[in-house]
């Protein structure tokens, strides 16, 4: 039976036409222009509206000065006019988001009024208490209100409620309803009074964030834990309580025109030099976006080569780090939404540094350095070299070892390149594994993949255990680079350096390399040559492969152009009885 | 005339200066020190170096006269629109014999030591491809490239002859005058040209914001290329003697061979071959770039990417138009080293009596 | 457009790829570890090759066995009469089934035969060859080589070869091999006017009868340790010690182990060495001595009369290990005695090697590199022909000892009645 009747709905035309999919585009007809259409019309409407009060509004208050032209807006003296553009500019009764809540100021006679605000943003506490209860309850205590007669009712009466009735800490007057949808946006709280052209808005900002967690791709052992959040004003405290003084500007501007994500602009003024600063905000302000909601997105739009295949900017969830690279002149863009600020510009060089360099002493940041270089060198090369000598130059493996590499590959069927190949998909697929997986049973996965997986791949003879060694070496190595990004492009050169040595040896890799450096030689972060202090050779060579004593660290980067070189004094330790005389002091003497 | 192409200071300046020139050491040139002087080759090399620092002088007289040009608009300033170019096309044309000749014998010591079933094609048209990519990318990039480059090249050298250094037999540098002072003088002026390449400096005098940095840079670049040399030979006498060693066009490669530390360091040669690439290809892009900037140059063109890729297409075939190595090695110490007289002393020598005599540059820029 | 760029720099690229042309998978090799030189057959070479058999090398499980004992060979032995080297590679390539290489061959072991024949038509082969390390050892043998490569037994390690290399070792402990014996320094001492090549030389014991060799045991001057010879049995039956002397490409003579000590005293090449001398208060017992190198070996040449006259100072430091006599050598007078008597003895040794060096007229001592310095120019150098004045030089060497220290007791063992 059933049978029979889905056979009839399939031959029954007009039931198969009308079960269409779901589908935006609606194939082959245009887009319903009209509903489109009366969309943006009355939208345009409002806009234009909006306009037009203002420019009447502007007319009218043009001999009046200068302060009289800034505080003109589009606001109307009716209350509910205002409400009922602002429910029609959010879209209102549709978006539950806005709330509107409407009561009377207890002042003589009651005036109407409305407060604003954007649920989940705001802190309801504060509206209560701080916004609701002193012009609902306490506005009649013995202020004088309606007195001055003479001064008009509507700017008395926001003044006077800016002045004296409103305990907010920061209250702000707003003159037209595009920034009184900014503020709401932002979390703060409005306030509409009947007979006012200005909005009073008042900070009730508490956005949902998680609270100051640990780093966790650049964790350091000895150090500070602390990391950046989503919150960009909690980021930006984080690094201002690193750096106490007044110099330290954060510059906030708005990005994306849907998104308006605020981006701040971090810098010591007097430091860092105004070129770069500019330079950073012409960049950002250069963005017409949609949207912009995390800093890694920032960074694509202001980067200076795309396609390169290294990060041409540093971004750090340490604050620590970020105050750092503050104090020698960078730039720091922190990204509201974004626990990442972008820092800029930077050199090669400064991606292979952690913050525990110089948290420990010196010999030991040194060789931690040192040990870096090595990793990124084994991660870059390692497979490379193993099959350019495997192939092409099997002269310089020691007998023994060449003879033992020979007997376990008698069985296996596969060229040695395959081979690695594989292996090096089989770690990747662990690492993947490892990343998604939940924490706790995370190295589980990893220790379990890598034991049996290798092992049991020696028994079957797929591999040769020489090269799980190299493929291990090689995944240890890039776990060793302390910046993601770079692992990522190390890997791509990686596989690119594979391919050369594949093919033409120890000739090929020569080849490759050369290719690199001049790819990252030409390369520049911000104007500052990718590969300098090293090439080109800026001033002394400390700070790059040794990691210099603090006390010795007089001066700030050359290649930054700072406009204060000299970040300590010549001699800091100068009561230690080894340290040299200051100059100075022999010529006084 | 030329877009943008960095600066070049003085550390970067001699350091391509002396990466261009010491990467002949990898080659025959050596071997023809050797052959002149016998056990006193150092001797030769000696004399070399000091005239190779001679022949640099019109060049850098030339540029003090002329800050801030490059040979193309010197030439056309000094002699005119009509001979100037034809000058500048003279010694375009030299440096791209020389680079030339450099890919083909690089190719052919490649092929004979580390690759020998590979055809040269392959391996040149690789090499040409990394000196288009990097002489595209400007002199800058080639010049911070070789400075991160050069430690490893050098290094890697310099450990090669330390490691030699237990099998150096003192004796075999005896009898000390050699052939006698005459051939060692005369050899060691005759192969000063082996540092003609140096007037690439001149070639993209632009990128000198200084006309001292151009002498300096030239200067030291060539006194160190010059200690290299004196070092090899003397290591390469020292160790194989000069009969063996007049005969040996791969000398560092041969001294690789020797390399004995042990059972589990030996047969090292592989690696030196490595960097003996490396300097290869700075060499070839230095040289594709200045070829290409003066002909662009000698040509009127504003530009020289251009010219790039033809002459690199071009580079290929003319590499392989020699029949066997010894008669690119021949062409090369016959025809081409001697030319180099021409370009690196004889034109800019020219050039700056021709602008003495018709009174340009100098003093009108310093008034 | 872009498509288009990208799209031909992948052809030139793919163009690249189809070479890999001279990839070679390691196990797709057969390495020779060793070359065996012999005559052949109407003016041929008579060559022997060990191949490596890599999964009993490469000791995994059970390697045991080592390079003799029947069935469980490490090596491979193939021996063929070829015109070259080359040419035999050829042929094993053909039988072989794997693509034969000499870029691990270690050694290269020349039958006495060949040598004293000066027949070595192989030499330019292995310089000019890229595959063959310069460092490969250059060993004369007393047997024929394709005898020697397939009875020589390693005892301690699985691969001959590397039993080969730890040999010569011996050189810096015991000053009996000369200072190196390579293919590079063989073919460099040709091409100097100035020395003559001495080479390693090698030798197998009798068969394993019991029977110690004929070599002499005694005192420095008396024994005569010939390689093949040396009087002991049991252990591997290889025995490298002393060196082949050539005059050219010719093979003149054999100098012993004990010879080899002077020699290396005459090059400035000693490190040191545990020599036994005899007693100068007790000719019946020994004094036993580990002798080092003291101040550099000074040499004066004087080329201006008919004949060289050569006058050399060797110093040398000791140390006493054992005294069989009793002696006390702590007390000053009696020290200086036995100082001087063993210089007496080294002189002697020394006396003797350049007699014979001169007998066979071929100075392997390289006593010459001192001359060099004396003349000018190469033309001049090459006028006064010192290889061929060598037989007739002058030659004077005084020898100073010096005892340093006395071992961990000053007198020896007191013997109660």
């Amino acid at each position: 039976m059933s049978i029979w009747q889905s056979l009839k709905r399939l031959l029954d035309p007009s039931r198969s036409l009308v079960n269409q999919p779901f589908s935006l585009g609606n194939r082959g007809e245009k887009p319903a222009s009209e509903e489109l259409g009366t969309e943006m019309l009355s939208d345009a409407r409002l806009r234009t509206e909006n306009l037009l009060t203002r420019i009447d509004r502007l007319v009218e208050a043009a001999p009046q000065g200068k302060e009289a032209l800034e505080k003109t807006g589009d606001l109307s003296d009716d209350l509910e006019q205002n409400l009922k553009r602002l429910k029609e500019l959010f879209r209102l009764p549709e978006n539950k988001d806005l709330v509107i809540r409407e009561f009377a100021v207890a002042t003589q006679p009651p005036t109407p009024a409305a407060v604003c605000f954007m649920e989940g943003l705001t802190d309801k506490g504060i509206i209560n208490d701080n916004i609701l209860q002193p012009l609902m309850l306490l506005s009649h205590l013995d202020h004088h209100v309606g007195d001055g007669g003479e001064n008009g009712p509507s700017s008395f009466s926001t003044d006077m409620v800016l002045k004296r009735l409103l305990p907010g800490n920061q209250s702000t007057p707003l003159y037209d309803l595009a920034s009184v949808a900014d503020s709401l946006l932002s979390g703060d709280s409005v306030l509409l009074f009947a007979g006012s052209r200005v909005a009073v808005a008042v900070e009730t900002k508490s956005p949902p964030s998680r609270s100051v967690g640990t780093p966790e791709t650049e964790r350091v052992i000895w150090g500070p834990h602390d990391a950046f959040t989503e919150a960009f004003r909690v980021n930006a405290a984080l690094v201002r309580r690193r750096l106490k003084d007044p110099r330290v500007v954060t510059e906030i501007l708005t990005v994306g025109e849907v998104s308006k994500t605020f981006v701040g602009v971090m810098y010591i003024d007097t430091i860092a030099t105004p070129k770069l600063v500019a330079e950073v905000k012409r960049r950002i302000q250069a963005i017409k976006v949609d949207v912009v909601n995390s800093s890694s997105v920032l960074d694509q739009y202001i980067e200076d080569n795309p396609n390169s295949i290294l990060p041409g900017t540093l971004m750090t969830e340490r604050p620590d780090r970020t105050a750092a690279y503050l104090s020698e002149g960078h730039v720091a863009i922190l990204v509201d939404t974004s626990p990442h600020a972008i820092i800029c510009p930077i050199t090669f060089w400064s991606l292979l540094q952690t913050s525990e360099d110089y948290y420990l002493r010196y010999p030991l940041g040194t060789i931690l350095r040192w040990i870096r270089l090595t990793a990124i060198i084994l991660s870059l090369s390692l497979p490379a070299l193993y099959i350019a000598i495997i192939y092409y130059h099997q002269e310089m493996i020691p007998t023994e070892l060449m003879l033992f590499i020979a007997s376990t590959r008698e069985m296996v069927p596969m060229p040695a390149v395959a081979e690695l190949l594989l292996m090096d998909i089989v770690f990747e697929l662990i690492r993947e594994a490892g990343t998604r997986i939940p924490n706790v049973i995370g190295p589980t996965v990893g220790l379990v993949a890598s034991l049996v997986l290798g092992q049991a791949a020696v028994e079957a003879k797929i591999v040769s255990p020489v090269m799980i060694l190299v493929v291990a070496v090689t995944g240890l190595a890039s776990f060793a680079i302390p910046n993601y990004l770079v692992g990522f492009g190390v890997r791509i050169m990686r596989f690119f350096l594979l391919a050369l040595a594949t093919v033409m040896g120890f000739y090929g890799v020569a080849l490759g390399i050369f290719l690199l450096l001049v790819l990252l030689a030409a390369e520049r972060s911000f104007g500052v040559p990718y590969l300098t202090p090293l090439a080109p050779a800026r001033g002394k060579l400390v700070d790059l492969l040794l990691r210099p004593p603090l006390y010795r660290m007089e001066e700030r980067p050359g290649y930054m152009h700072t406009l204060n070189r000299q970040r300590q004094k010549e001699i800091v330790r100068s009561w230690d009885p080894m340290a040299p005389a200051p100059k100075s002091d022999e010529k006084g003497g | 005339m030329q877009p943008y192409d960095g600066h070049i200071g003085v550390q970067e300046g001699v350091i391509l200066v002396f990466a261009l020139l010491s990467a002949m050491l990898f080659l025959q040139y050596p071997q023809f020190l050797v052959e002149v002087g016998g056990p006193a080759g150092w001797q030769v090399a000696l004399i070399m170096t000091l005239g190779a620092m001679l022949l640099l002088v019109p060049a850098s007289a030339l540029a003090r006269r002329f800050p801030g040009m490059g040979l193309a608009e010197i030439s056309r300033e000094a002699a005119g629109s009509v001979v100037g170019p034809l000058l500048t096309l003279l010694v375009s044309l030299w440096l791209f014999a020389s680079c030339v000749l450099t890919l083909r014998s690089f190719t052919e010591t490649f092929i004979t030591t580390i690759l020998p079933d590979t055809p040269p094609s392959p391996l040149m048209i690789s090499a040409a491809l990394c000196a288009l990519f990097a002489s595209y990318k400007g002199l800058e990039s080639i010049a911070r490239a070789t400075q991160i480059l050069l430690p490893l090249i050098a290094g890697g050298s310099l450990l090669v002859l330390l490691f030699s250094l237990p099998r150096l037999d003192v004796s075999l540098l005896y009898p000390f005058w050699g052939h006698g002072g005459v051939p060692t003088l005369m050899g060691g002026l005759y192969y000063s040209s082996m540092a003609a390449d140096v007037v690439v400096i001149l070639a993209v005098g632009y990128a000198f914001r200084d006309p001292g940095h151009l002498r300096t840079s030239g200067m030291v670049g060539t006194l160190l290329f010059g200690l290299g040399a004196i070092a090899v030979v003397f290591v390469l006498v020292g160790i194989f003697g000069a009969p063996i060693a007049s005969q040996n066009p791969f000398p560092l490669y041969n001294l690789a061979r020797l390399i004995y530390l042990g059972r589990f360091l030996q047969r090292t040669e592989s690696v030196i071959v490595m960097f003996w690439v490396l300097a290869a290809l700075v060499r070839i892009s230095v040289l594709l770039h200045a070829s290409a900037v003066t002909l662009s140059g000698a040509l009127g063109l504003p530009q020289y990417r251009p010219l790039l890729f033809p002459l690199a297409v071009l580079l290929i075939p003319l590499a392989l138009l020699p029949q066997d190595f010894l008669t690119s090695l021949r062409i090369d110490r016959d025809v081409i080293r001697p030319l180099g007289f021409v370009a690196v002393l004889a034109i800019p020598l020219l050039l700056w009596l021709l602008a003495l005599l018709r009174r340009k540059g100098g003093k009108r820029h310093a008034t | 457009m872009r498509h288009k760029r990208l799209a031909a720099l992948l052809l030139l690229l793919s163009l690249l790829l189809t070479g890999c042309w001279n990839k070679v998978e390691i196990e797709e090799n057969a390495y020779v570890l060793a070359i065996g030189v012999d005559e052949g057959e109407k003016g041929l070479h008579r060559i022997t090759v060990a191949m490596a058999k890599p999964d009993k090398l490469a000791g995994k499980e059970g390697g045991g066995g080592g390079g003799g004992d029947g069935d469980e060979k490490s090596i491979v032995l193939s021996t063929l009469d070829a015109p070259s080297l080359t040419g035999a590679i050829s042929m094993l390539n053909g039988f072989t089934g794997r693509n034969v290489t000499l870029q691990h061959a270690k050694a290269i072991f020349i039958s006495e035969e060949v040598a004293r024949a000066g027949n070595m038509k192989i030499l330019d082969e292995l310089i000019r060859s890229r595959e063959i390390r310069q460092t490969i050892f250059f060993v004369v043998t007393r047997e024929n080589a394709a005898d020697f490569l397939d009875k020589m037994k390693a005892t301690l390690t699985n691969n001959p070869m590397r039993y080969i290399e730890e040999l010569t070792y011996n050189y810096r402990r015991n000053a009996m091999l000369p200072a190196s014996s390579q293919v590079n320094t063989f073919v460099s001492q040709l091409d100097v006017n100035y020395a003559q090549p001495l080479t390693y030389y090698a030798a197998l014991a009798a068969e394993d009868d019991g029977e110690p060799g004929e070599g002499k045991a005694g005192g420095e001057a008396e024994a005569t340790y010939d390689a093949g010879d040396l009087p002991r049995t049991g252990g591997s039956n290889v025995e490298m010690v002393g060196g082949a002397a050539f005059r050219g490409r010719k093979m003149v003579g054999v100098l012993s182990a004990d010879e080899l000590r002077p020699y290396l005293l005459l090059q400035d090449a000693f490190r040191q060495a545990f020599v036994t001398y005899k007693d100068p208060h007790d000719p019946g017992s020994f004094v036993s001595v580990q002798l080092s190198r003291g101040r550099p070996f000074s040499v004066t040449v004087d080329v201006t009369g008919p004949r060289p006259r050569i006058r050399g100072r060797v110093s040398l430091e000791a140390k006493l290990i054992g005294v069989q006599s009793g002696v006390d050598y702590s007390e000053p007078a009696l020290q200086a005695e036995l100082e001087e008597s063993i210089a007496k003895q080294i002189e002697t040794s020394i006396y003797e090697l350049v007699k014979r060096t001169q007998e066979w007229g071929s100075d392997v001592i390289g006593l010459g590199r001192h001359a060099v310095p004396l003349f000018n120019t190469v033309e001049a150098w090459e006028a006064y022909d010192w290889l061929k004045k060598y037989p007739d030089a002058d030659i004077d060497v005084e020898v100073l000892v010096t005892l340093r220290r006395f071992g961990l007791t000053l007198s020896p063992l007191e013997e109660n009645q």
